[in-house]
């Protein structure tokens, strides 16, 4: 599976409101659209690290990192560069 | 990008000079205050209130740093955690999806207690008691106590710090998150009065920790958030 489609399943997984307001495209800003909880902020933190493989630190929590499927790509992709 | 809006100019005229020591003056920022009409004053407040307001996932995000920082190299496994004056158990929340565990919510408000009840997420591995914390009967078992938003309620400080302490085990830690005294937390405060629900102090950094020295705590680590709406301060303890 695309890491695109793990980062939508994972999402879709902590939904909070009904599959129809959960339309969501990989630019939405999930925060914004209320289709999660705060507890997906917590929640995301385990999740990128367990699945990805990567150290996430305290420089890294920023919301704009991972509130929407793309941002978390390009997170994810970002930390791996600067691991090489 | 955000742009601010121009300055307002004195009778609507550019002037002529900059004049410096005008500038930085009480004087003149209640020329500008006093120019304000009634319906400026309230687009500029409803636009600051609407700037510095509440937004739980910027929350949880400055959360998840200042716990990181707080915790680094001293991560708790499995947590036995009590959580005072708990509301909704943030915290809680917060330790047992990182580390696993289980929690004790403490919180005398039932519509704390409501609140937490019909969260659309049910905290697992949690215990909710509706009680006032001076009334707890528990084992001094739980490896971490921790407060957020709690002790700066009480004039008094010795027996609110007191219960951090009964209840926590041999070579447990005391994590304490407060408000502090800052111009961006007392502007937040003066814009949102409905936040005000009874006494609260602001606490300095010095007056945060001369309250943790005073309850014999030890401060292994001490963090100050940046970037939500107040600041606040948090400290990582253990018993003396």
């Amino acid at each position: 599976m695309q890491e695109k489609e793990k980062i939508r399943q994972f999402i879709e997984k902590n939904i909070i409101v009904s599959r129809e307001e959960a339309r969501f495209c990989d630019n939405d800003n999930i925060f914004e659209l209320g289709i999660v909880s705060s507890l997906f902020a917590m929640k995301v933190l385990n999740y990128v690290q367990a699945e990805f493989n990567i150290a996430v630190d305290s420089d890294d929590m920023e919301l704009e990192n991972f509130c929407s499927v793309e941002n978390i790509l390009q997170f994810i992709e970002r930390k791996r560069s600067i691991a090489v | 990008m955000y742009l601010t809006p121009l300055n307002i100019k004195p009778n609507g005229n550019e002037p002529e000079y900059f004049d410096w020591e005008v500038f930085f003056t009480d004087e003149s920022s209640s020329r500008l205050v006093n120019r304000l009409s009634f319906e400026e004053s309230r687009r500029l407040i409803t636009k600051a209130r609407a700037h510095l307001k509440e937004n739980k996932f910027k929350l949880a995000f400055i959360l998840n740093k200042m716990m990181l920082q707080l915790l680094k190299g001293r991560e708790p496994r499995q947590p036995k955690i009590l959580e005072l004056g708990a509301a909704t158990g943030f915290l809680t929340r917060w330790f047992i999806e990182q580390y696993g565990g289980s929690g004790v919510l403490v919180d005398k408000s039932h519509a704390s207690h409501q609140a937490f009840l019909t969260l659309k997420e049910p905290l697992q591995n949690t215990t909710y008691l509706n009680k006032d914390i001076f009334e707890l009967d528990l084992d001094p078992a739980f490896g971490l106590v921790c407060s957020f938003g709690l002790i700066e309620h009480f004039k008094d400080k010795k027996p609110v710090m007191d219960i951090h302490k009964k209840f926590l085990a041999p070579g447990g830690n005391i994590i304490i998150l407060v408000p502090l005294d800052t111009p961006l937390t007392r502007t937040f405060m003066e814009l949102h009065p409905e936040m005000n629900l009874g006494y609260r102090e602001l606490l300095s950094e010095k007056e945060f920790k001369g309250i943790l020295s005073q309850a014999e705590l030890r401060i292994l680590r001490l963090e100050c958030s940046f970037g939500y709406s107040y600041d606040f301060i948090g400290a990582l303890c253990t018993h003396k």
